[in-house]
C-alpha cells in the first residue's frame, strides 16, 4: 500500500485555505523550472535494445508470443522506471526473467534473444545498484531542507505502472527527507511541492495530468529522470493563436532529449495500447437490445476486483474516495453524496454501482417504489409516446420529423436529439411547451394519436412523467439516505476498501450496490448501446 | 514586447470622464480568509481587470471572446465576475432598465414589492404588455399567486413605480436584498462612480457557465473588503442568481449540464471549464470569457473554438483603458481574444 501517498497527512487547522493553496499554484507556475536528468547505462541500454529485438521477432497474433512479448515488455519497463534496488523481491526482476526463458522456450524464433536478455538481467540483478535510483536519493538530498516536499508521480502508466508496486512506501524506502508518492491527480490536489520527480517518459500518462505537472503550479521544479534509451517524451501543450494584445507568459526552459530509439517506443506503444484495444474489442462491439436502444459516448473504467463497465462519458457517478479514505474530511453537506465526471475519474476513485443485475440502480429502485404504491405501470404509461415518436422517427426520418416539429414551434439543437427523447437516456423534455410542440408533431405523423386531441394527451403524459421523475427522486433520496448511513458506518470502522465493498441497503432488494474501487481508465470513449451503460462485466486480457 | 491596440479616442471610455477609478484593484481590495486579510493576489486583480474589461466592451459594437489558459481554474470565473459586475455598477444606467422591462416577452415571470406598512408585500406576476394611458407608459402584469395560477388582478405599474418597487426577474427576498445593498455599497467603495441603483435594476448582468456546486463550495470562506465598509462574503459580493429566477441576483450560475444557457444578455458570460466551452455557440452575451486550466486545453477544447476562430473579425475587440493592466499577463496564463460577426451562426436553437 502506498502509505505515504493518499490522504497527506495534514491537520485541519492546518490546512491553506483554498485562496493561499491557489495562489501558491499561480507563484508556482511563474517560476516553474522543467529539468532533464537522462542518464546513460550502458547495460540498461543494452536491455532495452534486446527487449526492441525480441519484439520485432514475435508474432503479436500469437496469444502465447504476446503474452512473452508483454513479459518483455514489463520486464524491461520494471527495471527502467523502477527507483527500488533491482534486487528487491516486490519487484521480481529475478523473477520475471526465469519466467520469460520458461516461456520462451516453446518459440524457438526468439529463444536465444530471451536467454541473452535473461542473462543481461541476472547481471544487473547480482550489482544491485539502481543508478535511477542513486541519482534520485542523491537529488533528493539537497530539496529535503527546502521548502515544500518532493513527491514522485508513480503513474506513469496509471495504475498498472511496472516498477511500482503497491507496497512502496516513501518513508522506509527512500528515507531521505520529506518525500510523497502519487500516482492520480486527487492525491496531490490543493498541495504544492519544491521538486516533483518523474522517473521516466510521460508518454503513457494520461495528458490532462502531465500538462497539470508541468504547468498546472503543483511544484517549483519538475525533474524529469530517465535512461537515455527511455524516448523522454514531455507533452507540449496546445499552441495558442498569437495575440499582441497579451504579453505571451514564458514556458519554463527545457533540454532537447537525446534519445531515440524507435524500436523501443514501437514495444511501449504496443504494450500500453493493447491492452485497452483488447478490452474495447471484448466489450464495446455489444448489439443494442433493441431499436430504441440508443448509442452513446463511453469510457471503460477498470476496477481493482478484475472487473470492468463502461460509463457515460459525459456522465458523473457517485465518488466517496475522500470520505472513505480520509475521515477527517467529514460528511460537511449532511445529505449529499458527491459526484464526480466519469472524464475525471482517476485511478483509486471509490465509485458506487450495482453490483447484481444490469443497468442504472436508480430505475429499479424507483420501479420498487411505485410497485409498493400500486403503480407498477407508471413508468410504461408516462413514456408510451416514446414508442410513438420512435415509430416517426424510423418511418418518417429524423429530418421530417424535426422540420414538422418547428413547424410546431418546436426548438431543437440538432435532430439528432430526437433519438434521446425516443431513447431511455432523458424522461422527458426540459418543459411542456416543448413536450406539447413535440406530441402536436406526433399526431400529424402517426396514426396512433390521430383521434385524441394532441394538448390533452400532452398533458396527461406530462402529469405522469412528472410523477415519474418524483419516483425517481425519492429513489435517489433512499438511496442516499441509506448509503450515507453505510459510509459512516465504514468510517466509524475506520475500514479500508481495497477492491470491492458490498453495501446492502436495508429494504432496497434492487441488486446488491457497492463501492468499487478504480483500477484505471480508459482514455479513449467508444460509442456503445446505451444499455450497456453501467453493466459489470469481468476482464480478461492475454 | 508588448503591443496595445489603442487607437486614437478608443482607449478612454466614458467612464475616464466620471473620474471613476475601475481596474486594477490591487491595493483598493483586500481578501479576507479566516479573519486575516490580505492583498488582492495579481491573477486575482488580472482576472478582474479582465472581466471589467470585457463588460465595458459589452456596450460597444461586435461581440468578443477571450480564451485564458490558467495553471488552475478555481476561483477565476469568481473574480472575472466580480469585475464584470464593478464595470456594470459603473456603467449602470436607470434608464435602461425601463427598456429592458419594456422589452420583456409577454408571459416573463416576474417579482415585486410593494411597499405596505413598515413592510413591503411581495407579488409575483406575468408580463402582459406595455401599455400607453393618459400620455403614460405603464407595465400591465397578470398577476398569479405562489401556485402560479392567475388572481385575475392586473396591476398597471409606471415606470417610476416599477423601477422604485424593483421589479425583477428573480424572486426577491429580504437576503436578496441585503446582499445587493452590500455589494453596491463595496463597489461604491471600490468605485467612486459606481450607481447604487444598479442594484435594484430587474435583471441579472452577466453569467457563469460552471460546475455550480464546485463553485459555491469554492467561494464559501472568501470575503472582499473595501474602503473602510466592513468585509463582505465573496458570494454577497456576486449577487448569486439562480437561473430559474427563485432568487434575483446580478450573476446567473448556470450549471455546465444544463440543457439550454439562457445567459444575460447585457454582460459577460464566462464559460468556466472545458466542458462549458460547448456551450460557445448559444449564448446572447455580446462579451465572452472562457477559462480552462492548461491541463483541460486538448484538442477537444480547441475543435470546439476553431469554427468561430474562423470567422473571427478584428473590429469586435476594442482597446482597454492605457491603465487598465489588461495587457500584462501574470506569468503562467496565457490569453486570446477574437471578435466575431455572429456568435450562434444563426438561431442556436434554430432545426440545422
Amino acid at each position: 500500500m502506498f502509505a505515504d501517498r493518499t490522504c497527506p497527512v495534514i491537520a485541519v487547522a492546518d490546512r491553506p485555505s483554498l485562496l493561499d493553496a491557489i495562489d501558491a499554484r499561480y507563484r508556482r507556475a511563474a517560476s516553474c523550472r522543467v529539468r532533464k536528468l537522462i542518464l546513460d547505462h550502458p547495460l540498461i541500454s543494452e536491455i532495452a535494445g534486446r527487449s526492441a529485438h525480441i519484439f520485432s521477432l514475435l508474432d503479436r497474433e500469437d496469444d502465447h508470443q504476446k503474452q512473452l512479448a508483454r513479459g518483455v515488455w514489463l520486464l524491461k519497463s520494471t527495471i527502467t522506471q523502477t527507483l527500488l534496488p533491482f534486487d528487491d523481491a516486490r519487484i521480481g526482476i529475478a523473477s520475471m526473467a526465469e519466467a520469460l526463458k520458461l516461456e520462451a522456450a516453446t518459440v524457438p524464433s526468439a529463444t536465444g534473444a530471451v536467454i541473452a536478455l535473461a542473462d543481461l538481467v541476472t547481471s544487473l540483478v547480482a550489482s544491485s545498484t539502481n543508478p535511477k535510483r542513486e541519482i534520485f536519493l542523491r537529488t533528493l538530498r539537497p530539496l529535503a531542507g527546502n521548502e515544500g516536499d518532493v513527491a514522485v508521480f508513480a503513474g506513469l502508466q496509471g495504475g498498472l505502472t511496472p516498477g511500482w508496486p503497491l507496497e512502496v512506501t516513501a518513508s522506509t524506502d527512500f528515507p531521505i527527507g520529506s518525500c510523497m508518492i502519487f500516482k492520480a491527480r486527487k492525491d496531490v490536489v490543493n498541495r504544492g511541492f519544491g521538486a516533483i520527480v518523474i522517473p521516466g517518459t510521460l508518454r503513457f500518462a494520461p495528458r490532462a495530468l502531465s500538462m497539470d505537472l508541468l504547468h498546472g503550479g503543483l511544484a517549483s521544479e519538475v525533474i524529469i529522470l530517465a535512461y537515455k534509451r527511455e524516448s523522454v517524451f514531455v507533452p507540449e501543450p496546445i499552441g495558442l493563436p498569437v495575440d499582441h494584445r497579451f504579453m505571451v507568459a514564458e514556458r519554463p526552459s527545457m533540454e532537447e532529449s537525446s534519445a531515440d530509439e524507435v524500436a523501443g517506443q514501437q514495444l511501449d506503444q504496443w504494450a500500453n495500447e493493447s491492452f485497452w484495444k483488447e478490452v474495447r474489442a471484448q466489450h464495446a462491439f455489444a448489439e443494442p437490445l433493441s431499436e430504441r436502444d440508443a448509442t452513446v459516448a463511453a469510457r471503460f473504467v477498470l476496477f481493482a476486483d478484475g472487473s470492468g463497465a463502461f460509463l457515460p462519458d459525459d456522465g458523473t457517478v457517485v465518488e466517496v474516495s475522500t470520505l472513505v479514505d480520509c475521515p477527517e474530511s467529514s460528511l460537511a453537506e449532511g445529505d449529499r453524496l458527491p459526484r464526480k465526471a466519469v472524464r475525471n475519474l482517476e485511478e483509486r476513485d471509490l465509485v458506487l454501482l450495482r453490483l447484481t443485475g444490469s443497468g442504472d440502480y436508480l430505475d429499479d429502485v424507483a420501479n420498487q417504489l411505485m410497485e409498493r404504491e400500486g403503480q407498477p405501470s407508471l413508468r410504461e404509461d408516462a413514456t408510451v409516446w416514446k414508442a410513438i415518436l420512435f415509430r416517426a422517427i424510423k418511418q418518417h426520418g429524423e429530418g421530417v420529423v424535426a422540420r414538422t416539429a418547428r413547424a410546431e414551434g418546436l426548438k431543437l439543437r440538432s435532430p439528432t436529439y430526437l433519438w434521446n427523447w425516443a431513447s431511455d437516456a432523458v424522461i422527458a423534455p426540459h418543459d411542456f411547451d416543448t413536450f406539447r410542440a413535440l406530441i402536436r408533431t406526433l399526431s400529424q405523423l402517426d396514426g396512433a394519436l390521430a383521434d385524441v386531441n394532441p394538448d390533452e394527451y400532452a398533458l396527461k403524459r406530462w402529469t405522469e412523467m412528472e410523477r415519474l421523475k418524483v419516483f425517481h427522486q425519492r429513489a435517489a433520496s433512499e438511496i442516499r439516505r441509506l448509503l450515507l448511513d453505510q459510509v459512516r458506518k465504514l468510517i466509524a470502522a475506520r475500514q479500508r476498501i481495497e477492491t470491492v465493498e458490498s453495501i446492502q441497503l436495508p429494504g432496497l432488494e434492487a441488486g446488491r450496490i457497492g463501492l468499487l474501487r478504480v483500477s484505471a481508465i480508459d482514455v479513449t470513449s467508444v460509442t456503445i448501446p446505451f444499455s450497456r451503460l453501467f453493466h459489470l462485466v469481468s476482464v480478461k486480457v492475454a | 514586447m508588448q503591443m496595445f491596440t489603442t487607437h486614437e479616442g478608443e482607449g478612454r471610455s466614458m467612464q475616464d470622464d466620471k473620474n471613476g477609478l475601475g481596474a486594477p484593484y490591487a491595493g483598493r481590495l483586500k481578501i479576507v480568509v479566516a479573519n486575516s486579510q490580505r492583498q488582492l493576489p495579481a491573477w486575482a486583480d488580472w482576472l478582474m481587470a479582465l472581466g471589467e474589461w470585457m463588460r465595458e466592451q459589452a456596450q460597444r459594437p461586435g461581440k468578443r471572446v477571450v480564451v485564458v489558459r490558467l495553471p488552475v481554474r478555481n476561483l477565476a470565473a469568481a473574480f472575472v465576475g466580480l469585475g464584470a459586475l464593478c464595470a456594470a455598477a459603473r456603467l449602470h444606467d436607470e434608464s435602461l432598465d425601463w427598456d429592458a422591462l419594456c422589452g420583456l416577452p409577454e408571459g416573463t415571470s416576474v417579482h415585486w414589492r410593494k411597499p405596505t406598512g413598515a413592510k413591503s408585500r411581495r407579488y409575483f406576476g406575468r408580463v402582459d404588455s406595455l401599455q400607453t394611458m393618459y400620455g403614460a407608459d405603464f407595465l400591465a402584469i397578470d398577476e398569479i399567486d405562489t401556485r402560479g395560477r392567475a388572481t385575475g388582478s392586473k396591476f398597471y405599474l409606471p415606470r417610476s413605480t416599477a423601477l422604485s418597487h424593483g421589479v425583477t426577474l428573480g424572486a426577491m427576498s429580504v437576503r436578496a436584498d441585503e446582499k445587493l445593498t452590500s455589494s453596491a455599497r463595496l463597489m461604491q467603495s471600490l468605485n467612486r462612480d459606481t450607481s447604487l441603483t444598479w442594484s435594484r435594476s430587474p435583471m441579472a448582468d452577466s453569467t457563469v457557465v460552471t460546475e455550480r456546486a464546485g463553485f459555491l463550495q469554492d467561494l464559501e470562506e472568501i470575503k472582499v473588503q473595501a474602503g473602510s465598509e466592513p468585509a463582505l462574503w465573496m458570494l454577497d459580493a456576486l449577487c448569486v442568481a439562480d437561473p430559474q429566477g427563485r432568487a434575483h441576483g446580478k450573476l446567473l450560475v448556470v450549471p455546465t449540464r444544463a440543457e439550454k444557457i439562457h445567459d444575460a444578455p447585457t454582460g459577460v458570460s464566462i464559460l468556466d471549464g472545458a466542458a462549458a466551452v460547448s456551450k460557445l455557440g448559444h449564448l446572447r452575451a455580446r462579451s465572452v470569457v472562457i477559462l480552462v486550466a492548461h491541463s483541460e486545453y486538448d484538442e477537444e477544447v480547441a475543435h470546439e473554438i476553431l469554427p468561430f476562430l474562423s470567422y473571427s473579425v478584428d473590429e469586435g475587440v476594442h482597446a482597454w483603458k492605457p491603465d487598465a493592466k489588461v495587457g500584462d499577463l501574470p506569468l503562467g496564463v496565457e490569453a486570446f481574444a477574437f471578435g466575431v460577426r455572429d456568435l450562434g451562426n444563426g438561431d442556436p436553437d434554430d432545426v440545422r
